[in-house]
């Protein structure tokens, strides 16, 4: 009788010991600079709640997460609540700091979690019954993109024989851990310059717009004007150790402007900065920075009680 | 030897996996069991709907299809007259009046009016109160000697004085001009509506925002709201100053201080509890229906759109009538 109690329990920590195990996270850094988002928005649950029933004090909170790999240092970063009549639900703060939040990396694969709160009183105006706002909570925040596709780097295209690697386009699919992305870089070699066609776009659901404007992000502002909106500056283009940003272009004063979501820019590199050498493997270092904007809603009821 | 220890642990996982079983079938039918509902509230309102106001009709032999009168002078014969009169609507009304009018030659009343309070409906009133008013009559000497008969009418109004009351909410957007790109709550659009619960009904509400300020500094927003009405019952719109007895006399009716009376309403709105600018005085209501504009009279500050709560009364006395055939037998 006991034997086959113990060959049942010799069955069960085996399989215990079959099940997946954690997995290693890995030598960390490239594994995080994917994916499309910024921050992070959500509503906690029950704060608040979907039917607030009387008067009396009224909370918010919002949930903010860095779910990218670009740190926001505090003041980068203010989430706003707005939707409300302020007769209704009185004394809010309508804006909150989100703080310091480290991105997504070995020490925080999830990204950095921060929960913004607000309050107010609710009291229903005479013969109101009942009062249903649609809350609106807006981030508003600077982020960066740091790009790095590898490229083949060829001084002389004209070479029939066997390289290292030969020029052609790079895809970048899923992001590089930010909501503006390069989606492709496009090699066109000359005699006399190297060309590349960086393709930059809105990935994440959100606004970009020129961080000169954060002040008019915020909805109790004027907001933001159609000079402010789709605007991403070009921080810097490396290619084989040499800063090509003063060749890319169009630019508007340093920035590139995307038309319905998305734009190319040009850039070179002089082949005679190369030297003679046969082709190879560089990365190309593309760092955008931009204002981001986001936004999510949440349907409450107010009642008044009976 | 293994093959036996093999078979009791399969017999013991049967036995275990039986027991788990039942236990996960009883939290099943726990978690399914109903719920009790009774603390939740009701949400909707259904009363502020239809366009009902009081709603009168004649019991079905109340008056009867014939009656008998007198060939000869002498008391005449009994008959009644009763009314269900019934609050359809959402408002509540405490001087109301019920009025029969009968051919004087060939009848008579003991009492032409009585006076009615009905609870509208509510959450307390789901169908509204409803009664029964009932006068008492008589027929009188039948006039024409040749004829054996004569058709009549019995004529019932009803007049009261009534509110309709629209809730509603709005989205207040500041921006004016649209040419901002911000993250809206909600997006500005006409209400439309079929009727509030009483005759008169508020059938759409057009918003409308004005911006004020220096050029392209805009700093502020003027919300106007056009309010579309209509009478929607099968009766007539009196205005709210007049008197509601003498409405339903057959002498001149009192216009109150307006000096108007047939077809005229008057209008009063609250956005966020501040009171609207509408027409101070009351306003002609056509059959086919008129526009009230009232307006915020302190502009509203640009900032982020948010919903706000709208409540329209429109006040007004209203009569509605019915009748009923009835033929006079004479006796003999």
């Amino acid at each position: 009788m006991r034997v086959d109690l113990l060959f049942l329990v010799a069955l069960l920590v085996v399989l215990a010991g079959c099940s997946g195990g954690s997995s290693d996270p890995g030598a960390g850094g490239d594994k995080f600079k994917s994916g499309t988002k910024g921050l992070g928005l959500a509503f906690m649950p029950g704060v608040p709640p979907d039917r607030f029933l009387g008067e009396g004090r009224f909370g918010v909170a919002v949930q903010v997460r860095n779910l990218g790999t670009s740190d926001i240092e505090q003041g980068q970063g203010t989430v706003f609540i707005s939707g409300f009549d302020p007769g209704i639900i009185t004394g809010m703060e309508t804006s909150a700091d989100v703080g310091r939040l480290s991105g997504r990396s070995s020490f925080t694969p999830e990204g950095e979690l921060n929960v913004v709160e607000f309050e107010g009183v609710v009291s229903l105006q005479e013969g109101v019954d009942a009062y249903r706002p649609v809350l609106l909570a807006t981030a508003c925040y600077s982020y960066q993109t740091w790009a790095v596709p590898v490229v083949c780097v060829d001084s002389d295209s004209s070479s029939t024989g066997q390289e290292v690697c030969s020029s052609k386009d790079v895809s970048l699919s899923g992001g590089q851990g930010a909501p503006v992305a390069v989606t492709k870089v496009q090699l066109s070699p000359s005699s006399e310059k190297l060309r590349f066609v960086i393709d930059v776009s809105n990935v994440g659901g959100g606004a970009v717009f020129s961080e000169q404007a954060m002040e008019r992000c915020s909805p109790y502002s004027e907001g933001l004007s159609f000079r402010d909106i789709d605007l991403v500056r070009l921080e810097s283009v490396e290619v084989a150790g040499r800063d090509i940003t003063g060749s890319c272009k169009p630019l508007t004063d340093g920035h590139i402007k995307l038309i319905n979501g998305k734009r190319s820019i040009f850039c070179e590199l002089g082949v005679e900065d190369l030297g003679e050498r046969p082709a190879f493997n560089s990365p190309m270092n593309v760092r955008l920075k931009y204002g981001y904007r986001d936004s999510v809603q949440k349907k409450v009821e107010l009642v008044r009680a009976p | 030897m293994f093959r036996n220890i093999f078979q009791s642990v399969l017999l013991r996982i049967e036995k275990a996996g039986l027991v788990v079983f039942l236990l996960a079938l009883m939290l099943l039918l726990a978690g399914c069991a109903g719920r009790d509902n009774s603390t939740v509230l009701p949400v909707q309102d259904t009363f502020h709907t239809g366009t009902e106001g009081i709603m009168i009709g004649f019991l079905e032999s109340s008056p009867p299809s014939e009656l008998l009168a007198p060939a000869s002078s002498g008391s005449g014969y009994p008959f009644k007259v009763a009314l269900r009169v019934q609050n359809k609507g959402a408002f509540d009304v405490s001087d109301g009046v019920v009025a029969v009018n009968v051919e004087q030659d060939y009848m008579s009343l003991d009492s032409s009016r009585k006076a009615f309070s009905l609870l509208g409906r509510s959450f307390a009133t789901p169908v509204g109160e409803e009664e029964l008013v009932i006068f008492s009559g008589y027929t009188r000497q039948f006039r024409e000697s040749q004829a054996e008969s004569h058709d009549s009418v019995v004529v019932a109004s009803s007049c009261y004085k009534y509110r309709t009351e629209l809730k509603s909410d709005v989205c207040i957007v500041s921006d004016a001009f649209g040419v901002s790109r911000g993250p809206s709550s909600c997006a500005a659009k006409d209400i439309s509506s079929s009727g509030q619960g009483a005759p008169v009904a508020v059938t759409k509400v057009v918003t409308k925002f004005f911006p004020v300020g220096a050029g392209r500094d805009v700093s502020s927003v003027k919300p106007v709201f056009e309010l579309h009405l209509k009478n929607g019952g099968d009766g007539r719109v009196v205005s709210p100053g007049a008197d509601v007895s003498s409405l339903c006399s057959s002498g001149p009716v009192s216009a109150g201080d307006s000096g108007k009376v047939w077809g005229y309403v008057s209008v009063s709105a609250r956005l966020s509890g501040a009171r609207l600018s509408c027409p101070s005085v009351p306003v002609r209501l056509p059959p086919e229906g008129a526009v009230v504009r009232c307006s915020l009279e302190e502009p509203l500050e640009a900032g982020a759109s948010y919903v706000a709560p709208l409540i329209v009364e429109v006040d007004y006395g209203y009569i509605s009538t019915v009748s009923k055939q009835v033929r006079i037998l004479r006796e003999g």
